[in-house]
C-alpha cells in the first residue's frame, strides 16, 4: 500500500506542497570486518526507501539486504536513488521483497537510479524481483556499476511490460534504461535502451517479438572460461524456458537473455543460471533466498 | 537526399569504400540473419525483406548509424578522446560475442588497409597496429576512412547504410537461398528505409541512442551453437 501523509493511495503520488512525487535516497555500505565476514557498516535513508536489517541466512560471509519501498510503486515525479558501496573483500546480496511497480505517469516521468561501487576482491549480487511497467508509465531506470580489479558483480533485470495478468499491454508510454558496467576504466557492458509503448519495436522479432517479458543477467568483473559457458548452456537446455533463453561470453563478462511471456519462467531460469555461476565465480554454493519462493 | 555537393572524386571514393570487394570480410557475417532463418522467422523474399527492414530501423538507425556520425565528427575534429569514447561505448553496446567479434575484426581489417594506404598520414597512428591493440569497431574505422579520404558526412553515412543493406541482401541470397533478381528487388525496396535511417541518425540526440533489440541479441547468442551455419555471425 502506498503510504502518504494523509491516506493510502494505490496509483497516485503524494500531494505535497509542490505537487511533486517522492524523493527517496538509500545508501548502503558493506565492509569486510574480518576475513570471510561482511557487515552492513553504513546505512542511511531519506524518504520511503530502506533496509530493515542485515540478514545472514548463509552465515557471516554474505550479508543479505532487502530493499523495501513502502509506497509499493513508483509514481509520477518520484525519484528513487540507491547508492551501494562495497569495501575490499565484502560480499553482499541485495534483493527486494516483491515486484517493483512503475505506475502510470501520464504527465511526468519517474526515475530510479542505482549507483554501485565495488572495491577490490568484493562481490555484489544485485538480484531484485521483477519490475512491472504499467501501461502509460514513463520510467527512467539507470544502473551504474563500477568495479575495481578483481571485483565481481552478478546482477539481473527482469522486466514485464504491462500488467499481463490483467490482460494489460504496454500500449503507451516510454521506458528508458541505461545499464552500464565499468571495470577500472573499461566499459564492459552498455545497455542503453528506449522502448516506446505500442511501438514497432515491441512487435518486431528483432525487438521484443510480441513478448512482454524481457530478462537479462550479467556477471562481470572476472574472466569466464568456455567450460563455464558450456555448463550454463547444458543447464539452460534442460529448462522449460529453453528456446527463449541464451548465453554469450564477452570480455570479462557473461550475459544471459530471456524473452518470453512469464516473469515466473524468467525468474526460475535466471535462478538456475545464477546457481551455476555463483559457485564458479564467487566460490560459494547458491542458496536462493527464501523470499523468492513466496 | 544529401544536400552536400558530391564531387566526382568523392563519389568514386565512396563507391570504393562501399564495395563488397573491400577486403574487410563483411561477406562472412550475417548479423543475426542466419539465426533468424534457423528460427524460421525468415524463409523467403518477403520475410527476408521484413527482417532486414526491422534491423535497419531498430538497430542500424538507433545504434550503428548515429555512432558512425559521432565518430565521423570526432575524427574530423581530430578529437581522439571523443573518438575513443564512442568506440568504447559502441563496443560495450555490442552485447553478444559474435556481433562484437564481427565489428572488431572488420574494424581491424579496414584500419590495417588505411595504414597501408596512408602511412604518412599522422592519423594512421590512431588505428590499431595489431589485433591485440585496443580494438576499433567497424563504424570507427569507416569514419576514419571517410575523413582521411575527405568524403562528405551525409553521403558517407548513406554509403555505410547501403553497403550494410547490400551485405544483408547477399547473405539472404546465399543462406535462404534466393535468386539474383530477388536480391535486386530487395535492395530497391530497402531504399526508403535507408534514407529514413540516415535522416533519423543525423538528427538523433545522444539520449535517444538505443542498442535494445533483445530478439536480435537472443538469436545472435543462439547462433553461436547453431549446428549448420555458413556465416560467422
Amino acid at each position: 500500500m502506498r503510504l502518504t501523509p494523509t491516506a493510502g493511495r494505490l496509483d497516485s503520488p503524494p500531494a505535497d506542497e509542490h505537487g511533486a512525487g517522492w524523493h527517496a535516497r538509500l545508501e548502503l555500505g558493506f565492509e569486510s570486518a574480518a576475513p570471510g565476514s561482511t557487515v552492513l557498516a553504513h546505512r542511511s535513508h531519506v524518504g520511503p526507501l530502506r533496509v530493515q536489517k542485515a540478514l545472514y541466512p548463509e552465515g557471516r560471509r554474505v550479508c543479505h539486504s532487502v530493499i523495501v519501498h513502502p509506497p509499493g510503486g513508483i509514481a509520477a515525479g518520484d525519484r528513487l536513488e540507491i547508492d551501494i558501496r562495497l569495501a575490499a573483500h565484502a560480499h553482499a546480496l541485495v534483493t527486494t521483497p516483491g515486484a517493483t511497480k512503475w505506475y502510470k505517469t501520464p504527465c511526468s516521468a519517474a526515475a530510479q537510479s542505482t549507483c554501485i561501487r565495488i572495491a577490490r576482491g568484493a562481490i555484489l549480487e544485485w538480484l531484485p524481483q521483477e519490475a512491472i511497467v504499467f501501461n502509460h508509465a514513463n520510467p527512467c531506470s539507470t544502473l551504474d556499476v563500477t568495479l575495481a580489479a578483481g571485483a565481481l558483480f552478478i546482477g539481473w533485470d527482469i522486466l514485464c511490460f504491462g500488467r499481463t495478468a490483467a490482460g494489460e499491454t504496454y500500449a503507451e508510454g516510454r521506458y528508458r534504461q541505461c545499464w552500464q558496467i565499468r571495470q577500472e576504466h573499461a566499459l564492459l557492458w552498455n545497455e542503453t535502451g528506449v522502448l516506446e509503448g505500442g511501438s514497432a519495436l515491441m512487435a518486431a522479432p528483432a525487438g521484443m517479438g510480441g513478448a512482454p517479458v524481457c530478462a537479462t543477467l550479467v556477471a562481470a568483473g572476472k574472466p569466464v572460461d568456455s567450460a563455464l559457458l558450456d555448463a550454463l548452456r547444458a543447464e539452460m537446455a534442460a529448462l522449460p524456458a529453453r528456446g527463449r533463453i541464451a548465453a554469450t561470453r564477452l570480455p570479462m563478462a557473461v550475459a544471459v537473455r530471456y524473452l518470453g511471456h512469464s516473469t515466473e519462467e524468467a525468474r526460475t531460469a535466471l535462478v538456475a543460471v545464477w546457481s551455476i555461476l555463483r559457485p564458479h565465480l564467487a566460490g560459494i554454493e547458491a542458496r536462493p533466498p527464501r523470499l523468492w519462493r513466496t | 537526399m544529401s544536400a552536400e555537393p558530391l564531387s566526382g572524386r568523392a563519389l568514386l571514393r565512396l563507391l570504393h569504400l562501399a564495395s563488397p570487394g573491400l577486403p574487410v570480410g563483411a561477406y562472412s557475417y550475417s548479423q543475426g540473419l542466419e539465426g533468424a532463418i534457423d528460427a524460421d522467422l525468415v524463409r523467403d523474399e518477403p520475410s527476408a525483406l521484413a527482417w532486414i527492414e526491422d534491423v535497419l530501423r531498430h538497430s542500424m538507425a538507433r545504434l550503428e548509424a548515429p555512432v558512425f556520425c559521432r565518430l565521423f565528427d570526432a575524427w574530423s575534429a581530430g578529437d581522439r578522446e571523443r573518438a575513443d569514447h564512442w568506440s568504447a561505448w559502441f563496443l560495450a553496446a555490442r552485447d553478444t560475442a559474435e556481433l562484437r567479434a564481427e565489428t572488431v575484426q572488420m574494424g581491424f581489417s579496414l584500419g590495417r588497409l588505411l595504414r597501408d594506404l596512408f602511412p604518412a598520414d599522422p592519423r594512421s597512428a590512431w588505428l590499431p597496429a595489431s589485433v591485440s591493440a585496443a580494438p576499433l569497431p567497424f563504424p570507427g574505422a569507416l569514419a576514419a576512412a571517410c575523413v582521411m579520404l575527405e568524403t562528405p558526412r551525409e553521403a558517407s553515412l548513406h554509403a555505410f547504410l547501403f553497403s550494410w543493406a547490400e551485405n544483408q541482401t547477399l547473405a539472404a541470397l546465399k543462406a535462404i537461398p534466393l535468386g539474383q533478381a530477388a536480391g535486386q528487388r530487395m535492395l530497391f525496396a530497402l531504399e526508403p528505409g535507408i534514407l529514413a535511417a540516415a535522416a533519423s541518425a543525423l538528427a538523433m540526440a545522444d539520449e535517444d541512442l538505443s542498442n535494445w533489440t533483445p530478439g536480435l541479441s537472443l538469436l545472435s547468442m543462439r547462433h553461436e551453437t547453431q549446428h549448420s551455419r555458413i556465416f560467422r555471425s
